[in-house]
C-alpha cells in the first residue's frame, strides 16, 4: 500500500508550484496559496480525511545574514 | 529502527529544479494533529512552523517575541513545544519525540514547516546519502 508521502514523492507536482497541497488516497484533494485556506477547504469538503500536507515551494530557500 | 526518507525535485519559478530532503511527520498537541511533508534543515537551529499550524493545534506560545533569521530576513517568532512523530511506511514504524522546542513564525508570509536541529538531531543518527535518501536511526541511549 502506498502512503501519502510515497505518492507525493513519486509524482510530479509542478502544476501546484507555489501552493500548499493536501494529499490523501493517491490524489491531491485540495490546493491553495494560503495554508489556512487549504485547511478550511479540506475541513469543509473532506471532513473525515487526515491528509498529508506540504508546500510546493517554487522559490529558492536560503538563509540571510 | 531506521526510517528512510527521500529528496524530492521541485521546479523553481525560473524554470530550474532543486532537490530538497522531505520527511514525513505528524505535529501533535493533545487530540489535534496534522501530517506534513517537512523540509529537513541541518542548518536551522530550531524547528519552525507557521502561526496557522500553531493556532490549529491549539499550541500555547510564549508571550515574548524573539527574532530569528529566516528565509525572508529577520522575522519574529514565539517559542512553543510540540510532539513530532516521524512516520515510516507502516503504522508501527514511527519515532516519537515529545515536547520538542519549536519556533512559531509570526509573519503570515513565512509559511514553511522546517525540521531544525535542536531537540531532534541529538536523538538520531541522520545520514544524508548523496541526494537520494535520508536515514533516521534512533540512538540507543534514548
Amino acid at each position: 500500500m502506498t502512503t501519502n508521502y510515497e505518492w507525493f514523492m513519486e509524482n510530479n507536482m509542478d502544476k501546484f508550484s507555489g501552493k500548499w497541497v493536501a494529499i490523501d488516497g493517491n490524489k491531491v484533494l485540495e490546493s491553495d496559496m494560503k495554508l489556512d485556506a487549504l485547511l478550511k477547504k479540506v475541513k469543509d469538503s473532506y471532513p473525515k480525511s487526515r491528509p498529508f500536507i506540504t508546500k510546493i515551494r517554487d522559490k529558492l530557500l536560503r538563509l540571510r545574514s | 529502527m531506521t526510517l528512510s526518507y527521500k529528496f524530492k525535485k521541485f521546479k523553481l519559478e525560473n524554470g530550474m529544479y532543486t532537490k530538497r530532503p522531505i520527511v514525513d511527520i505528524i505535529l501533535k498537541h493533545e487530540d489535534k494533529y496534522l501530517e506534513f511533508g517537512a523540509i529537513l534543515d541541518s542548518g536551522s537551529d530550531l524547528t519552525t512552523i507557521p502561526k496557522t499550524v500553531a493556532d490549529y493545534l491549539g499550541l500555547k506560545t510564549e508571550n515574548a517575541e524573539l527574532e530569528m533569521v529566516g528565509y525572508r530576513g529577520m522575522g519574529k517568532v514565539r517559542e512553543s513545544r510540540v510532539t513530532i512523530i516521524f512516520k515510516g511506511k507502516a503504522q508501527r514504524q514511527e519515532e516519537i519525540l515529545n515536547n520538542v522546542p519549536i519556533a512559531v513564525m509570526q509573519d503570515p508570509f513565512e509559511e514553511d514547516v522546517i525540521i531544525g536541529t535542536f531537540g531532534v538531531f541529538e536523538y538520531f543518527k541522520i545520514v544524508f546519502n548523496d541526494t537520494k535518501n535520508i536515514s533516521f536511526t534512533r540512538l540507543s541511549k534514548f
